[in-house]
């Protein structure tokens, strides 16, 4: 990868990082998918895509930043449909490319 | 009162992949000074990283995780809880003894949790714990 990416490459590095972390098929990681619910993802599995991403990208994720970014308050299953594919990839673009930025 | 039961098996195939991947990261994102301490207390522990890891000691590790994750299960605090794993810090495996900080520790304190107990195993291919959280 080079050294800044765009938005469709990380996109794609994250949804192979995800299939990779949850042992799910491509195909299946798709924008709605619920990582929970959907690609049955255990709490490990979320370690283990976070320091893939941030290794590859050479980036720190704020796990808390990140969760409150979906919401306050929120219930078990309004988290869970909140935290999608969709939602991960985003997040990953719109912070990567805010990491980057001049001050 | 019972006031909730968690239960964790974790592949520690699994957990010998993360660290073989991620090495000191994993380690300091999952794991408390003790809890890592205990670790150098298991016969024929290396002297290498966290990347090369004796089997016994992935086990130990394996069986941490899953103490940890039944913890959390058994507490059940609400998605938007800041919680890191060192906030749960397993000090003894039999029978398991966990202490609580930060967040999660106030939130079990609100919950009136008074007493988490439980065990811990390893066998073959897989880690599991069971903890039970009572409110006295």
């Amino acid at each position: 990868m080079n050294e800044t990416p765009g938005a469709d490459e990380i996109r794609a590095m994250v949804t192979r990082h995800i299939s990779e972390a949850m042992l799910v098929p491509i195909k299946d990681v798709v924008p709605s998918a619920r990582l929970f619910s959907d690609l049955k993802a255990e709490s490990i599995d979320i370690v283990d895509l976070r320091f893939r991403v941030e290794g590859e990208l050479k980036m720190k994720i704020d796990q808390r930043a990140m969760i409150d970014s979906l919401g306050k308050d929120l219930t078990a299953d309004e988290f869970d449909s909140r935290f999608t594919v969709g939602f991960i990839i985003e997040y990953v673009v719109r912070h990567f490319a805010a990491d980057r930025s001049p001050a | 009162m019972v006031t909730g039961i968690g239960l964790d098996i974790v592949s520690i195939a699994r957990i010998r992949d993360l660290f073989t991947r991620h090495g000191e990261r994993l380690r300091n994102d999952l794991f408390s000074e003790n809890e890592w301490a205990g670790l150098r207390q298991i016969p024929d522990a290396p002297d290498g990283g966290a990347a090369a890891l004796a089997e016994a000691q992935v086990r130990y590790l394996s069986m941490l995780f899953a103490a940890k994750e039944a913890v959390f299960k058994a507490i059940a605090p609400p998605p938007s809880l800041a919680f890191n794993w060192r906030d749960i810090e397993i000090e003894a495996c039999h029978p398991v003894q966990p202490r609580l900080h930060g967040e999660l520790k106030a939130y079990a304190d609100i919950k009136g949790i008074m007493r988490l107990s439980g065990g811990v195993c390893a066998s073959g291919r897989h880690a599991a714990a069971v903890i039970i959280g009572e409110t006295s």
